[in-house]
């Protein structure tokens, strides 16, 4: 059956027509009906409609762009979300996956309206498989959960975004997220050994299994990063890994970027194998000490924390090779993790970057291209050019270890004094993500494209590989109710698309905190 | 039905046009029918065409030709049920290192380069792909089949599979066009990974052309030892001991010969950067190995593939008679009543084996929790089906299924043993499996010339 649209007043697009792609809403009558039918499936509590209870589903961590969905439902079960997007493809509506919702690139908002099927209720560890080094888990629990449990069998997940204590392990799957542990260990992909997952035709099935070896087509490898927009995961087998025996963390300190950028190309041609490599410039180590008293040096330009990990005999040979790097790159300070308190301190002020930033500015633009680590230097010194010339503050916070950028640009939308500032964060956010693509590098490492970044895709792929990668899409989801107007761009011309964004973006700058 | 928000995206990206060939012109056509682009071959008294594309865009261009004028076309590494009606695309041309990237850790290869010659190349600049295989199969073979290594990663790190360091490919579709993903980055999350979904798949969806690989530095020193067992429960004491250890093992490998028990051995490899770290691991397995009055040869690495069962593993190439190697990958990491899921194997596979003399290795790879049967068979590919081995097969797939599986095609036969059939872990829907297969083929090759894995 088809549906019937209506286009709310905040869709009407600069271009000066309806805009169908941007708020759509159902009709009052096709809502309730829906409504009614997911109740039956989840139990009246759990389907959400009043505009107070669907606000907290508005945006995602990112909150840079907002979008009201029709409909939230919050399922128990596997068979649940089966009969829930059974019914969404029953009434023709589009359905939204959503975890933790600290996603930073639009992908699970309702952008083009629809039901939000919250997965957080399907929380629970089923099988901690020790001998075998793996775990079944539903895709509601939370990263840090897992790791927490598996932690007794000497195990651990590896993948550990910096939103671990919130984001669940099927948003993970969805974005495949990474971490600071990526350099040494890989992101979600390389941890994923089985999904079962609610396919856009309504069957449910699993694609994997406990072992490695995918004989043929790994289409495990497929579903993770696609951002539900091929189904929606519902259980996970993830890889353990055994914890090392030892481990030590190293706060470098540098009188430049570049000391710090060469010794990066330095360590990643070596032996050495950092677990893992991140970078902090002037400005973050300022912000983190404010806000948490850690007591970084603050007479650097950069700094590095850097973590070796291995058998014990083996830590000793290494650490003192990293040492004798240190004092070639004319490093000015370290301090040496080695107690497990010392190391979680230091991790501790690098995720916490986020919340030190909050101290300087209410709101931020976060971009997340990955470059060839031999361009570091060129893309950083770029990056300050950027920022000079759109009179913007950037603090950079990065995994180093795998090329994977952070600049986060700070400011302040509801600053009457300075009208102009939305759009000199776009236009400087578009200047960074030009720099590295034009530096060889992609668009995004680990937080996927969602809306965010899905204007940029056509400067990225070629339009045979974009109209490819498309294809897949509508060959395993013909309806294209999964997910809609998600990673691609919804427009030919992506400065098109950009404009749609930037005029959401303005129109929705009243709900920004 | 498409929805309405589908269809306006698609109307304006995926046009039909976009999946039409562009003609091959009739002088390009003719330039690709001749030497060197084009030869006539005598094989096993069959005549078949084989095509030498110069390029990756040649590649594109043969592509392009096939789809055009409806002909079946097969990668010539490929094993070929029927190939009358088939041309044969040989790589050889693509043998060429395209970039060598230290600073980024990567290198970009041509995929008719061989494993060992590209080896070499790394080797003069201290770096290796933390994989081996028979220096003589190419990379497409490789990545195209996301092959097991020789190498089983260690427990922190495990590896063994291309997949594993692949960060870009490119390939050649039937549309003639080259489809490119990733690059020289090592973290990706940019839209499908189509770089995971062409490895691994056969030729299904295209020929790939380009791999770039992650590499790493050599470790400084080396140690492998082949150790020979009379059978696995004998040797299940040393086989404990040595896992119990944390070793720092590249490769664990227990190969079984299940017809002569006594030539069965364990090969094990030690790898660092570190020599003196090495001789402490050498030490305690020495230890390990003296406590089991067990003796050992120090092997070379490089002579691993004369060792059988490895000079058994597949050889999918076309070769003159068109003999075949059979080898079945089973993964074991089901739960089982031992405690070395190895002894299950082994007992279930010693109780199957077909009749007839024919060389019968089981490999398992401890770490990677994979087990390996290869046979030989000297029979023709294609008349397989009336052999013993289509027998041997079925025996097998029946011990480990416990039904009549009788009358599947091999493909279907296959599939099913080594990602269904294995046991109460393995909870893959094969139907769904083909869906996705069949949908997406349909995209990359409309008009079903690639003669890759059938659905």
């Amino acid at each position: 059956m088809s549906r019937p649209l209506k286009t709310s007043t905040k869709s009407t697009s600069l271009l000066g027509k309806p805009d169908v792609h941007l708020g759509q809403i159902f009709s009052p009558a096709l809502k309730a009906n829906l409504a009614k039918v997911l109740a039956q499936i989840v139990g009246a509590r759990y389907v959400l409609s009043k505009t107070e209870e669907l606000a907290v589903y508005d945006s995602d961590g990112s909150t840079l762009v907002t979008s009201r969905p029709d409909l939230v439902v919050l399922p128990k079960t596997a068979e649940e979300v089966q009969t829930i997007v059974q019914a969404c493809l029953k009434f023709n509506v589009p359905y939204i996956a959503r975890g933790g919702g600290t996603g930073l690139s639009g992908g699970t908002l309702a952008l083009a309206g629809g039901v939000v099927i919250g997965l957080n209720r399907l929380d629970q560890i089923l099988e901690i498989d020790s001998a075998n080094q793996c775990a079944t888990v539903e895709v509601g629990v939370i990263n840090a959960w897992l790791n927490r449990d598996v932690a007794q069998y000497g195990l651990f997940y590896a993948p550990d975004p910096s939103s671990q204590s919130a984001c669940t392990i099927g948003g993970n799957i969805a974005e495949n997220a990474g971490g600071i542990h990526c350099a040494k260990y890989g992101a979600t992909m390389d941890h994923i050994l089985a999904l079962q997952m609610v396919l856009p035709d309504g069957s449910l099935t699993w694609l994997g299994s406990k072992h490695r070896r995918h004989s043929g087509i790994n289409w495990v490898n497929l579903i993770v990063g696609s951002e539900g927009t091929l189904g929606i995961v519902t259980k996970a087998i993830v890889r353990l890994l055994p914890k090392p025996e030892a481990v030590q963390v190293y706060l470098a300190a540098f009188p430049s970027m570049t000391a710090a950028t060469q010794l990066v190309e330095t360590l990643v041609q070596s032996s050495l194998m950092p677990a893992a490599l991140e970078f902090m410039d002037a400005f973050t180590v300022k912000a983190v000490n404010e806000a948490f008293g850690v007591g970084f040096p603050e007479d650097c330009h950069a700094l590095l924390l850097i973590e070796l990990d291995g058998q014990a005999d083996d830590l000793k040979k290494r650490h003192e090779a990293l040492i004798a790097l240190l004092t070639q790159h004319n490093v000015t300070q370290v301090r040496i993790g080695k107690t497990e308190s010392e190391r979680l301190a230091l991790w501790k002020a690098r995720k916490g970057t986020v919340v030190a930033y909050g101290r300087y500015a209410p709101a931020f633009y976060l971009h997340d291209c990955v470059i060839p680590r031999s361009k570091l230097t060129e893309v950083l010194t770029r990056i300050d050019e950027i920022a000079r010339e759109h009179q913007l503050v950037m603090a950079s916070v990065f995994h180093a270890g795998d090329g994977n950028l952070h600049p986060h640009i700070l400011f302040d939308p509801n600053d009457a004094s300075d009208p102009t500032v939305l759009k000199r964060v776009m236009a400087g956010g578009d200047a960074i993500v030009r720099a590295c693509l034009d530096a060889g590098g992609l668009l995004s490492g680990e937080h996927g494209i969602g809306i965010e970044k899905s204007a940029f895709m056509s400067e990225q792929f070629s339009p045979d590989d974009l109209a490819r990668m498309m294809a897949i899409k509508q060959a395993l989801d013909p309806s294209g109710l999964a997910n809609p107007a998600k990673i691609f761009p919804v427009r030919k011309s992506c400065g098109e698309t950009k404009l749609m964004l930037t005029h959401h973006m303005l129109i929705s700058r009243e709900l920004w905190v | 039905m498409m929805s309405n928000h589908t269809q306006t995206v698609f109307q304006e990206w995926v046009t039909p046009d976009s999946f039409l060939p562009q003609s091959v012109s009739e002088e390009r056509q003719a330039v690709l029918s001749q030497p060197p682009y084009a030869e006539k071959k005598q094989i096993a008294g069959k005549t078949i065409i084989q095509w030498l594309p110069q390029n990756a865009c040649d590649v594109a261009d043969f592509l392009n030709l096939a789809t055009q004028k409806k002909q079946a076309v097969s990668p010539d590494c490929c094993v070929a049920l029927s190939c009358e009606d088939t041309a044969f695309l040989g790589l050889s041309k693509l043998n060429q290192v395209q970039g060598l990237h230290l600073a980024d850790t990567a290198v970009t290869v041509g995929t008719g380069m061989c494993w060992g010659d590209l080896q070499s190349e790394l080797a003069k600049a201290d770096r290796w792909i933390p994989l081996s295989y028979p220096p003589d199969q190419t990379v497409l073979e490789i990545v195209a089949n996301d092959l097991p290594a020789l190498e089983t990663g260690n427990a922190l790190y495990p590896g063994g599979y291309p997949r594993d360091y692949i960060l870009g490919v490119e390939l050649a579709t039937t549309d003639g066009r080259l489809s490119r993903y990733g690059g020289l980055v090592v973290k990706n999350a940019t839209g499908y990974d189509l770089n995971k979904l062409y490895t691994g798949s056969g030729h299904c969806f295209g020929v790939l052309t380009a791999v770039t690989f992650k590499i790493f530095t050599k470790p400084k020193a080396t140690l492998m030892l082949k150790i020979p067992i009379k059978d696995l429960e004998a040797s299940e004491a040393l086989i404990k001991s040595i896992q119990a250890e944390r070793l720092s093992l590249q490769c664990f490998q227990i190969a079984l010969n299940m017809r002569q028990p006594e030539a069965g051995f364990l090969l094990l490899e030690l790898a660092g950067h570190y020599p003196d770290l090495l001789e402490v691991d050498k030490s305690c397995l020495q230890k390990r190995l003296s406590e089991h009055a067990t003796a050992y040869d120090v092997i070379d690495s490089a002579h691993v593939w004369q060792l059988e069962p490895f000079s058994l593993y597949p050889d999918n190439r076309l070769i003159p008679d068109l003999r075949q190697n059979l080898t079945i990958e089973m993964a074991y990491n089901v739960k089982t009543p031992h405690d070395l899921p190895e002894y299950y194997w082994h007992q279930q596979l010693k109780a199957q084996l077909p009749d007839g003399n024919m060389p019968c290795w089981i490999v398992f790879s401890p770490m990677a929790r994979l087990a390996t049967l290869i046979w030989q068979s000297e029979v023709i590919a294609r008349d397989y089906e009336r052999t013993h081995l289509k027998a041997g097969l079925l025996a097998l797939h029946q011990a480990l299924r416990g039904d009549n599986a009788d009358g599947l095609p091999e493909g279907f036969l296959r599939f099913q043993t080594f990602s269904q059939a294995l046991g109460p872990a393995l909870d893959f829907s094969l139907q769904q499996g083909a869906f996705f297969e069949k949908a997406l083929r349909a995209c990359f090759d409309p008009a079903g010339i690639l003669t890759g894995r059938r659905v």
